[in-house]
């Protein structure tokens, strides 16, 4: 077990190296630093100034090893429009995009039961109506589902601000409400979904039919038979959407104005902030990974069949 | 001779037999498929023949009548002709902020919005099968790299990913297919390497390798034609998910850029003039949820009939068919 969570570490230390390698070539092969740092037209002075500052002119390897001396030092230099550490900056968001997703996670868990409910009689009514629901939930723009919510919710009815953000103390829950409904009804479908589907796989093996042989009750075999078998896969799939709540909350932030990692990214790349998009990047895959990572060691507490080797 | 009459009759003409098959059965029997199906070959014939169904001209802006609400008709100046003439026009879904027709520029984004979807699926799909083929087929090395490649990959969330793309290489319709390709071929990968995992241990892939078959041909011929339907239903399923983001990017302003128009940047668009004119931003992204939605409920029937544990909840082939001793 130790051993395994050792390469399982490593792994995830690998993963992110890669993608980092990965977002220094992309700058600097596929694209032109200095065009990403100054536009494209700029003079011919303003070019030169910005070579000579980031010293763009020595070569590539030369950069590509401080790059990587800079991210073992945590060091990913100073925003360009705010003068200050790009890396506080980042960390200064995580808690606001952390409160949001975290909310949206915690409503979006009510398709669990959605899903078992549906599960209990495949064919029938409520499964028909848990499915197509379901798939309309995940079929919905986000950024659509936000502007109607505004308009619906703050221009007709007055009930709730429109955008903005005044903190995750209590005073601030008010401006929490628009954003977190946005990003439910996807959670809700996907978790909808994934329940469904693999509580009725799981329904056609055999111990379902022998838990029925031997005179348990319905409710006895699927809560204590089948949603313990099933349960390993939903953890998996509910990790990713986790992970993949990170898509909605960008576009969820910039709507709502909520001062998230997806607004500053959006808005440190429409800036041309080089250092902020890096620590952003970097942030974002070491949230996934410790997402990833948690939901892996969680399988030995549901499935101690799993062997670590 | 009446014996043989009889069984003349009973052998069904190829119409009938093609009725009859299971599938064909399954489909014309479920009333969401049909529906989602039905819709989806009505917005890809729209979007086909866009300038043929159109009433009007998607970039003539008649600024004297703009937000027009749906259904509303106006006196549009008619600028083609020489000298221009007042004429009547009627705009079933309203006009937008440059008094251009809704409905038209719908029938217009589709085709950009229905481009992107499918030919981001397929890129991605090639690449990710190319990809899958070497890493299960040639294992050692190769498998390493592309699997280590693939877990990078994953580990990005999709927005991010395409944000990233289009932040070095600069929006633009052929960079988004470029960012489908990028972000999307690890899903066709694992599922390509692992079918073909299964299936070089299998004895036809063997047989075939004895009698002196080319890896070429033993790829071309014994195993291609077994990842089509696992593939095939990943992409159907992608489809949405690649319209949803598109529109997603659009709408943020990395993806399409005007002139060009697809729904999302429609929306964008039409947002400053949400409380005024709320039609510019529900008529697009109804018309994403709409498209997306049967896409989604399409994919799934594929899936379910594709995979052999869950076809019987389909596929109950009628009595008829079975006595006609039709196979599936």
């Amino acid at each position: 077990m130790r051993n395994y969570m050792i390469r399982r570490v490593g792994h995830s230390f690998f993963i992110i190296l890669g993608l980092m390698a990965l977002l220094f070539l992309a700058i600097n092969v596929l694209g032109d630093p200095v065009t990403l740092l100054v536009g494209e037209d700029a003079s011919q002075e303003a070019i030169q100034a910005v070579r000579e500052k980031f010293g763009l002119n020595r070569p590539l390897y030369v950069r590509f090893g401080e790059f990587y001396w800079d991210l073992f030092h945590g060091d990913f230099g100073t925003s360009l429009r705010h003068q200050i550490d790009a890396r506080g900056m980042v960390w200064n968001r995580l808690p606001n995009t952390a409160a949001l997703a975290g909310v949206a996670f915690l409503f979006g868990s009510l398709g669990l039961p959605l899903g078992m409910l549906a599960a209990r009689r495949p064919k029938g009514f409520i499964d028909r109506a848990v499915n197509i629901l379901s798939f309309a939930a995940i079929s919905i723009p986000q950024f659509w589902l936000g502007l109607m919510l505004i308009l619906i919710v703050s221009v007709q009815l007055n009930l709730l601000p429109t955008s903005g953000f005044q903190g995750l103390g209590p005073g601030g829950w008010k401006f929490m409400i628009l954003p977190a409904l946005t990003l439910v009804p996807v959670i809700l479908g996907r978790n909808a979904q994934i329940t469904r589907a693999t509580m009725i796989e799981e329904m056609g093996k055999q111990y379902v039919a022998t838990a029925r042989a031997k005179g348990l009750a319905e409710n006895a075999v699927l809560y204590s038979h089948v949603l313990k078998n099933a349960a390993i896969s939903i953890v998996t799939l509910m990790g990713d959407e986790l992970a993949g709540l990170m898509n909605g909350a960008t576009v969820t932030e910039i709507i709502f104005g909520w001062p998230g990692l997806g607004k500053l990214l959006i808005d440190a790349i429409s800036s041309r902030d080089l250092p902020v998009v890096t620590a952003s990047v970097f942030v974002v895959a070491l949230l996934v990974m410790t997402i990833n990572l948690t939901v892996d060691l969680f399988y030995t507490w549901l499935d101690p069949r799993v062997s670590y080797k | 001779m009446l014996n043989e009459t009889a069984v003349l009759k009973r052998r069904p003409n190829l119409l009938t037999a093609t009725w009859r098959r299971p599938l064909v059965q399954a489909f014309f029997g479920d009333t969401i498929t049909l529906v989602s199906a039905t819709f989806l070959l009505f917005i890809i014939f729209v979007a086909v023949f866009a300038p043929l169904v159109s009433p009007h001209d998607p970039e003539d802006q008649q600024l004297r009548l703009r937000h027009l609400p749906p259904g509303s008709t106006g006196m549009a100046m008619d600028r083609t002709a020489d000298p221009p003439v007042q004429d009547e026009r009627y705009f079933l879904l309203g006009t937008d902020h440059l008094g251009r027709d809704m409905l038209t520029r719908l029938f217009y984004g589709a085709r950009i919005s229905m481009t992107v979807g499918i030919l981001g699926v397929l890129v991605s799909g090639i690449i990710g099968m190319f990809l899958g083929l070497m890493a299960g087929y040639y294992r050692g090395v190769v498998d390493d790299v592309i699997m280590r490649a693939v877990d990078v990959f994953m580990s990005v969330p999709l927005l991010l990913l395409a944000l990233m793309v289009l932040y070095i290489l600069g929006p633009s319709f052929t960079n988004i297919i470029i960012v489908f390709a990028v972000a999307r071929w690890m899903l066709y990968c694992r599922v390509t390497r692992g079918v073909v995992l299964s299936l070089r241990e299998q004895a036809f892939v063997d047989a075939a390798r004895a009698i002196g078959c080319s890896d070429r041909r033993i790829i071309g011929r014994h195993i291609v034609p077994n990842l089509i339907t696992p593939l095939l239903t990943i992409a159907a399923l992608e489809v949405p998910r690649n319209i949803l983001t598109e529109s997603t990017l659009s709408f943020l302003g990395f993806g399409i850029q005007p002139p060009q128009s697809s729904w999302g940047l429609m929306l964008a668009q039409g947002r400053q003039y949400i409380v005024t004119a709320w039609w510019v931003v529900v008529v697009p992204g109804t018309a994403i949820f709409l498209t997306a939605l049967a896409f989604n409920l399409f994919g799934v029937w594929m899936r379910a009939v594709s995979d052999p544990l869950q076809r019987w909840r389909w596929l109950r082939a009628s009595k008829e068919a079975k006595e006609a001793g039709v196979q599936y």
